[in-house]
């Protein structure tokens, strides 16, 4: 009797299971990768971002977010390296199903980074951003995009089951929200999906993603998605300009229509790596890594680490304050800030004007003291040529347009060559002229002239123009008309400009901070001991201890304490290689190495640069390296720091022939402009100049510079030599740096890549520095 | 009767292949009849002005464009991992990666 009732006990078990498994989404018939659902989860995240232009190469964001199926929120803690690059310190947002609420204690005025956006968000405007800037507030149109192209398990339906290749309409109402998904294409077996296509309505591709599954016993779980985002198109739009004539009356000026451009050029591949997190009892399978390579290079552009993951129980609005006092600003900040516009980023005052402004014989009687080159203008030449003289006379055929803009285009390059030969002759012509003398301004006059066009500046608009409120939208364009008089401002201001430019300024004694008092310094004291301790607290993570770290460092400055700064920096570098942030260790480390050097304490910069190149040649990977080499900072700017990285990352036996040849040519670059540093600094009023030229000096003679750059030149030839066919293809010697996007499509001329841009400058070197008859200079010409 | 069978099947065949070209054509007349002269040439308008607008495009603003799309990328990431967490703690939703 007793047999027949466990077995019928074990079968309810488990019918009961599966039910349950199924319902879950876990058992056998769920497809996979499939979310679960869970309450409030929050982690940590450190972003590294690569942004070759920006001059800082390398930026590291701590952030912390709390995410659960209907909201999440994200507070961004520090930026590193601070202030340099793309500075999202202290942005909040928190999104739900009815707003994308963003908050930025440290740009509290500017309103679109404080602003509630109510949802739907709409469409995307067309892109009307230039010169690296962009508002953040339009993260919430990306999350937008992404909403709109999720897949839900209700989707694939018909491929649950089932194995093979399945071509799936994807239904436009399955979330509740617009979809810009229209089709998928789903590989699966065995109930997971091994890939998936996303395509819109026009069968564009959006995504590919693979899923790639590890084994767990029976179980098969998800190890890492694999994203390919082609690249796609994106409208550029020019709003219209607001223009404010004398009297303060606006119009809107002429609409340019959009026009097509490409984003994520080369492709984006993004790999997010997933593993098990035990949250409480139940273990959940989150990404925990995240990376973004360009896919035709395989260039690292970004990467994520997600961390410490836990359950929180918080409502909506608790949400909120955490994100607030987790990124907020702190209470002594405000202190801080008003110690250092006193100490550091100190204001010249100038006093009042001691003459009539008003008085055009005030700048003519300056302009004759000071007389300045005015070289004659070229005129105007002929470049402009082709359809823009056409402009509003296309034939209606579509064919008959393209066929005249090719003829306009042709036109514009026999144009164009010919504009070119007129300016060089212009120059040629221009540099035989004579020019007056480069003169010391007088203090009095030059304090003079800066009170003057500091006024200038204040007054060449009318008191109507200037009581027009331009749009708190960033990026549109506001176009003053001058008034008669504001022109003839405007004209005196450029020749005070002019003056300024020409001739040498001098320091004036309003220009240097004021020399900390007592209560200063005491204040400086409360504020150090204050960040010392949130240095050491752990709860807000190792961002919050490097913002204090960066606090600090301020602090040491204006109270001039440089033992004390050298302290902080090793500190900070001791934090990073723990880390393990090793491009910021260099990027990072570099800029306050540079600081200590500016303050004239030589013997701690050797030191620090010591340590510093050793640790970033060893711990970076060549194109690091190299990319700080590139860039402003170790590259251009200061040839010594990339010199002496180059110098222990040439020792790495397992470099490739590209790479050592890069790293050689990169070191005779760095060698070249430190010899041309040397050779001038004491003629140039620039004291940081004077500061890395005198440090050098410390180190090596010029004769040595000049001895190293003849050697190192001789090697990246020959290194470069050796490199057969890739010579004149990867390495070879050509640079696109000096061409405008029209030349480079009307001549259609590509891109150069760094290691091309690395040989040209090369090239110009062994040009200015061998003779015409040298073998490698004329090797290189080949 | 076998060969009476095979008759209607091969007539069958034909008629329904006729109907379908009838309705195919006549639907694409439709499209091409419904779309008036002002329309056809609004649009070829639409098409030669974009073409000139992307012809031009060089050298209205395209020079500064590349970094600030980076820029974008780069600050829309920030999202990225809200987002790919938040599809892993909903239910029913297929794990993918977001746009940025």
């Amino acid at each position: 009797m007793r047999k027949p009732l466990i077995a019928r006990g074990r079968v309810w078990i488990i019918v009961t299971l599966t039910v349950i498994s199924v319902t879950a989404g876990t058992g056998p018939g769920a497809l996979e990768p499939c979310g679960r659902g869970t309450g409030l989860i929050q982690f940590d995240a450190i972003s590294e971002v690569n942004l070759d232009w920006s001059g800082t190469t390398n930026i590291v964001v701590f952030a912390r977010y709390w995410v659960c199926a209907d909201y999440y929120s994200v507070s961004v803690l520090w930026t590193e390296p601070h202030g340099g690059g793309r500075d999202l310190r202290s942005q909040r947002v928190l999104s739900d199903e009815t707003s994308f609420r963003m908050k930025d204690e440290h740009l509290s005025s500017w309103v679109p980074a404080n602003t509630t956006y109510p949802k739907p968000v709409g469409e995307r405007p067309a892109f009307r951003w230039g010169g690296g800037f962009y508002g953040a507030e339009e993260m919430r149109f990306a999350e937008a995009d992404a909403l709109a192209r999720r897949v839900y398990i209700s989707d694939l339906e018909s491929v649950k089951d089932r194995d093979g290749i399945f071509d799936v309409d994807v239904s436009q109402d399955a979330s509740g929200a617009a979809r810009s998904l229209a089709h998928l294409k789903v590989e699966a077996k065995d109930n997971r999906i091994d890939s998936m296509e996303l395509f819109d309505r026009d069968q564009r591709l959006l995504a590919k993603m693979e899923y790639a599954y590890e084994r767990d016993g029976g179980r098969r779980r998800l190890a890492t998605l694999t994203a390919e985002l082609p690249v796609r198109p994106v409208k550029l739009g020019s709003p219209p300009p607001t223009i404010v004539a004398p009297d303060g009356q606006t119009t809107t000026g002429r609409t340019v229509p959009d026009v097509n451009y490409v984003s994520h050029k080369g492709g984006r591949t993004c790999t997010v790596t997933y593993e098990d997190v035990a949250l409480g009892k139940q273990v959940l399978r989150l990404p925990v890594r995240i990376r973004v390579v360009r896919s035709d290079n395989k260039q690292l552009l970004r990467s994520f680490r997600l961390m410490n993951f836990k359950r929180v129980d918080l409502d909506r609005d608790e949400v909120w304050q955490a994100a607030g006092a987790f990124g907020g600003l702190g209470r002594m900040y405000a202190t801080w800030e008003g110690l250092m516009k006193k100490l550091v980023w100190h204001t010249p005052d100038l006093g009042p004007l001691s003459v009539d402004p008003n008085d055009p014989a005030v700048v003519r009687r300056l302009v004759a003291k000071y007389p300045v080159w005015d070289p004659p203008s070229p005129g105007r030449g002929e470049s402009r040529i082709g359809f823009r003289k056409r402009e509003g006379t296309f034939p209606d055929d579509i064919e008959v347009t393209r066929e005249e803009a090719l003829a306009w285009k042709r036109e514009g390059i026999r144009a164009m060559e010919k504009e070119q030969e007129r300016l060089k002759e212009h120059h040629r012509r221009v540099a035989r002229m004579p020019r007056p003398p480069r003169k010391d301004i007088e203090p009095d006059d030059a304090r003079l002239i800066r009170q003057l066009h500091a006024h200038y500046k204040k007054s060449q608009w009318t008191k109507e123009q200037r009581a027009v409120r331009k749009p708190d939208e960033a990026m549109v364009r506001v176009r003053y008309i001058h008034s008669p008089r504001g022109r003839q401002i405007k004209e005196l201001r450029g020749q005070l400009d002019g003056i300024l430019r020409y001739h040498r300024a001098p320091t004036l004694p309003e220009d240097r901070p004021p020399e900390p008092n007592d209560s200063d310094l005491k204040l400086v004291g409360e504020l150090k001991s204050h960040y010392e301790k949130v240095a050491l607290e752990r709860d807000r993570g190792f961002g919050g201890r490097l913002k204090a770290i960066n606090l600090l460092t301020w602090l040491d400055r204006a109270a001039k304490d440089f033992d004390s700064f050298e302290s902080h920096v090793v500190r900070y570098l001791r934090m990073l290689d723990e880390a393990e942030l090793n491009e910021m260790y260099m990027v990072g480390g570099f800029r306050y190495i540079r600081i200590l050097l500016e303050a004239g304490r030589y013997d701690p910069t050797s030191r620090l640069v010591s340590r510093w190149a050793q640790k970033s040649a060893a711990a970076n990977s060549p194109e690091a390296v190299y990319r700080f080499c590139h860039s402003d900072l170790g590259g251009k700017g200061y040839p010594w720091f990339g010199l002496q990285v180059l110098d222990r990352l040439l020792k790495k036996p397992d470099l490739s022939p590209l790479e050592r040849y890069e790293g050689l040519a990169l070191r005779a670059i760095a060698l070249d402009r430190i010899d041309k540093l040397l050779a001038d600094w004491e003629t140039k009023e620039d004291a940081s100049r004077q500061a890395r030229a005198q440090w050098i000096l410390k180190n090596a003679t010029r004769a040595d510079i000049s001895r190293m750059l003849k050697t190192a030149l001789v090697e990246a030839v020959a290194a470069w030599e050796a490199l057969g066919p890739a010579r004149m293809t990867a390495a070879r010697p050509y640079s696109s740096a000096n061409m405008s996007e029209k030349t480079m499509q009307l001549w259609g001329y590509p891109e150069a890549t760094p290691l091309q841009e690395t040989s040209a400058r090369l090239l110009r070197i062994m040009q200015e520095r061998t003779p015409r008859t040298s073998p490698a200079r004329s090797g290189m010409r080949r | 009767m076998k060969r009476q069978w095979s008759w209607i099947r091969r007539r069958g065949v034909l008629l329904v292949l006729l109907g379908a070209l009838l309705f195919w054509s006549g639907a694409s007349i439709r499209m091409f009849a419904s779309e008036r002269p002002s329309v056809q040439a609004q649009r070829k308008r639409e098409a030669i002005e974009q073409f000139l607008a992307d012809f031009r495009a060089p050298a209205v603003n395209a020079y500064m464009v590349d970094p600030s799309l980076a820029v974008r990328e780069h600050d829309d990431f920030l999202l990225t991992p809200a987002l790919l967490v938040q599809e892993a703690v909903s239910d029913g939703v297929i794990l993918t990666y977001p746009e940025e």
